[in-house]
């Protein structure tokens, strides 16, 4: 057994922060939070706190990166030193590199690149507390905030992971389950059409479990996008605020 | 903070036309700073932090406590470390990569105020001499660039270590999910007040508008007995004797309005 | 006149329309691509952004900061995810590069309105001075608003900025990039600033026109009375 893994993960019927099998975090979102970048969303999921700024689309530095026939998207997600537990030294590592090319394909399906050849489109994540599930909570993150700077897309992505604890699939884990637990799964789709544009595994499950965890991940996902679509509304006084 | 983007000759022109009529182009007098927000605890991962906000500018410090030996120079005494990044999302001129000679200087001039005011009771930080003292690192994150990094990053690290509580330390390991009561020993409570000058005239926490056209700058570190306790002149522009030693009389001023939103 | 704020990927129309700017279609399906405010007419739809980049086209007016000088074009930024060209044919007068310095008739940080001529499928954006209403912009003040928001500064047939200019008897450029030049003394330069913040700020909101020229009466009125030379009490 792991070092510092609880005796149990679910106790009654309940998960250790007291959450039903089905049930996410609490979920907080802001668009629109900082002055300098063309885009920008807040969000607290559970104790995890993310910032998210989009850039662009603006010009391509390095030049050499510049595409003729459509804009590049790069996302950078990033951990502030004093986000974890035991300080995060500054500078990329694997895993962040990892996550930043996993963001970026998840995203690229949904920007509409070939309206900006030549030109670049940014988004920064930076964590600045975490507390597992980082992954989709940034995913999510960024695109509220290529939406809020105007990027024309098919859709905004939404993600949620599942995973297994103490042999139940759950939704949406949090650090302890994610350290201790069986497997996590973060999903990231495109609400319209149910497309699947992050996918990612990390432990055990069987056929039956994978079915099931993927479907409950879906349906969390389906719920953070109703959190998404509200942050951008709300913004400009929500659904009926447009008056012109 | 030098921004590289190309800037309208007219912007210039037409911040000295407002400065001459004895005002600045966003309505403030010379000597006022913009509105200043502090929200202790804003990352509860730290073991302190604060967020700090002046005007649109936002600078978040957090300060994270580990074990390490000491310096063979300072066997008795804790370890300080302050950095700054210079986070891309807070500016179109913030690239990815290692800090820049930008951010560099920045979390140097706030090491220095925090080292030469003795802001931290270094000694008190020493758990076994020769062997094992605490670290304190003080990682400051700029969040959204609108001018006067330095005043918000100095306010930002000094709250954020007045914020700080000390981990429970059990058999030589640190629980990081217990923290103690303890506050961290804070001796000094230095604040840091830039001016920017453009043209013949000053102006205290420049916008990043001022910022872009000034000819030089110049931070005072200031202590809470009024005592300079670190400074340093930025960019091409110069200053004269006589206006060195009237921007510290304002300096010491200034830093006294800045002390009480560390209360 | 009431618009509903819709989000990439919101299902706004279906069946026969005409598809405008912000919208795209999935068989019989018409959805949303951008933030903005839905505008439906008879059988024509579009999405007004609410924010988002300039993308020069041919025919806009941009305002250009001189940003690299090459011997026979400048470079000039115009706030857009590509550069503006001007070749030293396009400029006010005729120059002979060969004996004429483009470092002294335009250099680095010159302000300039003007004409977006060309955007190419290379999206080189090429700018002409040879305009009427093209020109230097010498003094005065520069600043920049969300481009999504110009449409609502200028009004519509140019009813708000016209109101503005004539009202506070200044001059003002307001370009499709985003950029606005004013020129009039300081203390009404910082009022008219002012002014373009609220629209900027409220430019989705109904009443708009009314509620600026209700405030530029009033500054006005002070003003008479030798009162709030600090830009108004907007």
């Amino acid at each position: 057994m792991k070092v510092g893994k609880p005796e149990k993960l679910i106790v009654n019927g309940k998960r250790l922060d007291g959450r039903a099998f089905d049930e996410l975090r609490p979920i907080k979102i802001k668009a629109g939070v900082l002055k300098r970048a063309d885009g920008s969303c807040y969000l607290e999921w559970g104790k995890n706190k993310i910032i998210a700024a989009c850039y662009g689309p603006r010009e391509v530095h390095p030049r050499h990166l510049a595409r003729p026939d459509r804009a590049i998207l790069r996302c950078v997600y990033k951990m502030a030193p004093f986000s974890v537990k035991e300080r995060k030294k500054p500078g990329p590592d694997r895993r962040s590199v990892e996550l930043s090319k996993v963001i970026t394909e998840a995203l690229e399906n949904v920007v509409f690149l070939n309206l900006f050849p030549r030109s670049a489109i940014d988004v920064y994540i930076e964590v600045l507390q975490a507390e597992g599930g980082t992954r989709c909570a940034s995913l999510t993150a960024a695109s509220v905030a290529l939406a809020d700077a105007g990027v024309p897309m098919k859709d905004l992505v939404a993600a949620c992971a599942a995973g297994k604890v103490d042999g139940e699939i759950v939704l949406d884990l949090f650090e302890l389950e994610d350290n201790y637990g069986e497997a996590d799964l973060p999903v990231g789709i495109v609400p319209r059409t149910g497309e699947i544009t992050l996918l990612q595994m990390d432990g055990n499950l069987t056929r039956e479990e994978f079915e099931k965890a993927l479907d409950l991940a879906i349906k969390g996902a389906l719920q953070v996008y109703e959190l998404q679509k509200a942050a951008l509304k709300e913004k400009y006084g929500g659904e009926n605020g447009g008056e012109q | 903070m030098e921004s590289n983007s190309i800037v309208a000759s007219i912007k210039k022109d037409y911040i000295l036309t407002v400065l001459e009529t004895g005002k600045r182009v966003d309505g403030r007098e010379f000597d006022e700073y913009r509105e200043i927000e502090i929200i202790r605890g804003y990352a509860q991962r730290a073991e302190g932090s604060a967020l700090v906000r002046i005007g649109n500018t936002q600078v978040l410090a957090g300060v994270k406590l580990s074990l390490a030996t000491p310096f063979p120079d300072t066997p008795d005494e804790g370890i300080l470390s302050t950095t700054a990044e210079l986070v891309p999302l807070a500016s179109p001129s913030f690239d990815i990569g290692p800090p820049d000679e930008r951010a560099i200087e920045l979390s140097r001039v706030v090491d220095r105020a925090l080292r030469e005011s003795n802001a931290l009771d270094l000694e008190k930080l020493c758990i076994v001499p020769n062997e094992k003292v605490w670290l304190v690192n003080v990682d400051i994150y700029i969040l959204d660039y609108d001018g006067n990094l330095f005043d918000a990053s100095c306010l930002a690290a000094i709250s954020a270590l007045l914020d700080a509580r000390f981990p429970k330390l059990e058999d030589d390991k640190i629980i990081y999910e217990e923290k103690t009561n303890e506050a961290l020993p804070i001796k000094n409570k230095p604040v840091e007040v830039t001016f920017a000058k453009i043209g013949k005239y000053t102006v205290v926490d420049p916008n990043l508008e001022e910022e872009e056209v000034m000819d030089a700058r110049i931070t005072f570190g200031i202590t809470q007995e009024n005592e300079l306790c670190a400074l340093q002149k930025g960019l091409r522009g110069s200053f004269t004797r006589e206006e060195i030693l009237d921007l510290f009389d304002k300096a010491i001023e200034k830093a006294k309005e800045l002390r009480r939103y560390l209360e | 006149m009431q618009r509903k704020v819709v989000v990439p990927g919101e299902l706004v129309a279906k069946g026969k329309y005409r598809l405008g700017e912000g919208v795209y279609r999935v068989g019989d399906e018409i959805y949303a691509s951008v933030l903005g405010l839905l505008d439906i007419k008879g059988s024509y739809v579009k999405v007004i952004p609410l924010a988002g980049r300039y993308i020069p086209k041919a025919g806009d007016y941009v305002i250009g900061i001189v940003k690299d000088i090459q011997p026979a074009f400048w470079i000039l930024d115009i706030n857009s995810p590509y550069d503006g060209i001007l070749n030293v044919n396009e400029f006010i007068r005729e120059v002979d590069p060969s004996t004429e310095d483009l470092y002294k008739l335009l250099p680095v940080g010159s302000v300039v309105h003007a004409l977006v001529k060309e955007v190419n499928r290379a999206k080189k954006v090429l700018l002409t001075l040879k305009d009427k209403k093209a020109r230097i912009l010498r003094k005065g003040r520069l600043i920049e608003i969300e481009p999504t928001r110009v449409p609502r500064v200028i009004g519509r047939r140019s009813s708000m900025i016209s109101m503005i200019k004539k009202e506070t008897k200044s001059s003002i450029i307001v370009a499709q990039n985003g950029r606005i030049w004013i020129k009039t003394d300081v203390d009404m330069t910082k009022f008219i600033e002012k002014i373009i913040r609220i629209i900027e700020k409220e430019a989705h909101t109904s009443g708009l026109t009314d509620r600026i020229k209700g405030i530029i009466t009033s500054k006005l009125k002070s003003a008479e009375k030798g009162e709030g030379n600090e830009g108004g009490e907007a």
